[in-house]
């Protein structure tokens, strides 16, 4: 984060995400989420629950359904149409309670559009409310690229000795 | 028992020693006479020319003109160099002179000096007792200033400090100041607008802030609670997340970095200067307490 200042006349100053605000699935958003207590999914994680075909969104029911291993996710918190929210953050943030402004904030999310296009999006909402509503999404700003795994880098090495020995 | 003629002066190192014949009194074993001591202060003070004196009605004498009166008095007020501190001594405190051949060279004792003791002020408020030693050399000095009791500073506007025991600690060698360095342990009430989660203003107990040659109050704090920013967010502040900076203390009317009359543009301004006043909140999680999926419906909300 960045740093506020307690001044004579309330909090002050700008804070950054720390980009560990992914909300897991099951976390029950209806309730109040506060996302960066949560640890990131990792990233097959998230392929897997994105890398689907399109289906009809499904509701998440009240109790949420406790993810297994085989199906970590098991519905959707966040539905735009048939995509996927894959991370959330609070990219940057400038406080003043020390006058009448609310607080003005970034919130920027990664969509992903599954098949066929399988790509990531990036987002951007600075429409925040009185009631603490983001409403109005601006994007994309930018394609999200994966970074590269161990067994991604593994595979390509192996490759090259493949070809070698071809 | 005799009594001498006209008085005599020497030095002893940068001490001028004056002692008053006519008061000279000789017994078996000890001599004793009425001295006057010139302590030069130039090269731990800002005074730059004069010297304070201090005097004992009846204080050994030695052939080897060495002094050991620890009964000398003296009046004076001397602001210590680099620094926001004064030390003063009254008239009612004894003070100690040790000083001469028998308390230097190889032999030196390690109490020998003119030891002073006293009252001293950071700025125009007199906080602390103090104790001192000034070497004879003129070249080294050292003084502990002790908090005489609690007392309430103001560091900046809506900030009160509660001091409840602290010392300060400066050391001058050939002539500069080499080490300055203070801790107390404080209380610190909030301003009234920064509240916890449920409203309430905060006071924080026990704190120990820090001070050195920057002459500031600063140190880090752990501040076991939420801040509330607003009606969505909450902000929980990490294990020693929170560093606490007072560049002015005590503070003296008008000398606020803040402006009385605020506006959210320029305190922004202010809080991005690395040297702002007050708490400031370096690390910690953001709550947000906002579900964004409207519940008035069973349906989720499509942004």
């Amino acid at each position: 984060m960045g740093a506020v200042t307690l001044t004579p006349w309330g909090l002050t100053g700008d804070i950054r995400g720390s980009g560990y605000s992914f909300v897991p699935e099951d976390q029950d958003i209806l309730a109040g989420a506060t996302p960066s207590v949560f640890p990131r999914a990792a990233w097959e994680q998230i392929q897997n629950a994105g890398d689907t075909h399109p289906v009809e969104p499904q509701q998440c029911p009240l109790s949420p359904p406790t993810p297994s291993p085989v199906s970590p996710v098991s519905c959707e918190r966040f539905q735009l149409a048939d995509l996927r929210i894959l991370d959330m953050q609070v990219e940057k943030m400038h406080v003043c309670m020390a006058g009448m402004d609310p607080p003005q904030a970034t919130f920027r999310y990664v969509v992903h559009f599954p098949f066929p296009s399988f790509i990531d999006l990036a987002f951007e909402d600075s429409s925040l409310d009185d009631h603490g509503l983001f409403a109005q999404a601006k994007g994309p700003i930018a394609t999200v690229s994966l970074p590269p795994t161990e067994q991604t880098e593994q595979d390509i090495a192996t490759n090259k000795v493949d070809q070698q020995c071809a | 028992m005799g009594k001498a003629g006209s008085d005599i002066g020497y030095n002893l190192d940068a001490l001028s020693v004056k002692i008053n014949n006519a008061s000279i009194i000789i017994t078996p074993g000890t001599a004793r006479a009425k001295i006057g001591v010139a302590v030069p202060v130039a090269f731990f003070s800002t005074r730059t020319t004069s010297n304070f004196l201090l005097a004992s009605d009846s204080s050994p004498i030695v052939p080897d003109r060495s002094t050991n009166g620890i009964d000398f008095h003296g009046s004076a007020s001397v602001s210590l160099k680099d620094s926001a501190y004064s030390v003063r001594i009254r008239p009612t405190d004894l003070q100690v002179v040790r000083a001469g051949p028998a308390f230097t060279g190889m032999g030196r004792q390690p109490d020998s000096g003119v030891k002073l003791q006293g009252v001293a002020s950071r700025g125009t408020v007199e906080l602390f007792s103090f104790i001192g030693t000034v070497l004879a050399n003129a070249k080294s000095a050292g003084f502990t200033l002790d908090l005489g009791g609690a007392s309430d500073v103001y560091p900046e506007t809506n900030y009160r400090i509660s001091l409840k025991k602290g010392r300060v600690s400066l050391k001058y060698v050939k002539a500069q100041l080499q080490d300055l360095y203070g801790s107390f342990t404080v209380n610190i009430s909030l301003p009234p607008n920064v509240v916890d989660e449920q409203g309430q203003s905060i006071e924080l107990l026990d704190v120990v802030l820090e001070t050195d040659k920057s002459d500031a109050l600063f140190g880090k704090i752990t501040l076991a609670r939420r801040l509330r920013m607003g009606q969505r967010f909450t902000l929980e502040l990490a294990t020693n997340g929170v560093f606490a900076y007072f560049p002015k203390w005590p503070f003296e009317t008008g000398s606020s970095t803040y402006p009385d009359k605020h506006d959210c543009g320029t305190l922004s301004d202010i809080v991005r200067d690395p040297n702002r006043p007050g708490l400031t909140v370096l690390e910690g999680t953001l709550h947000f307490d906002a579900p964004q999926v409207k519940t008035a419906s069973t349906q989720p909300s499509k942004i």
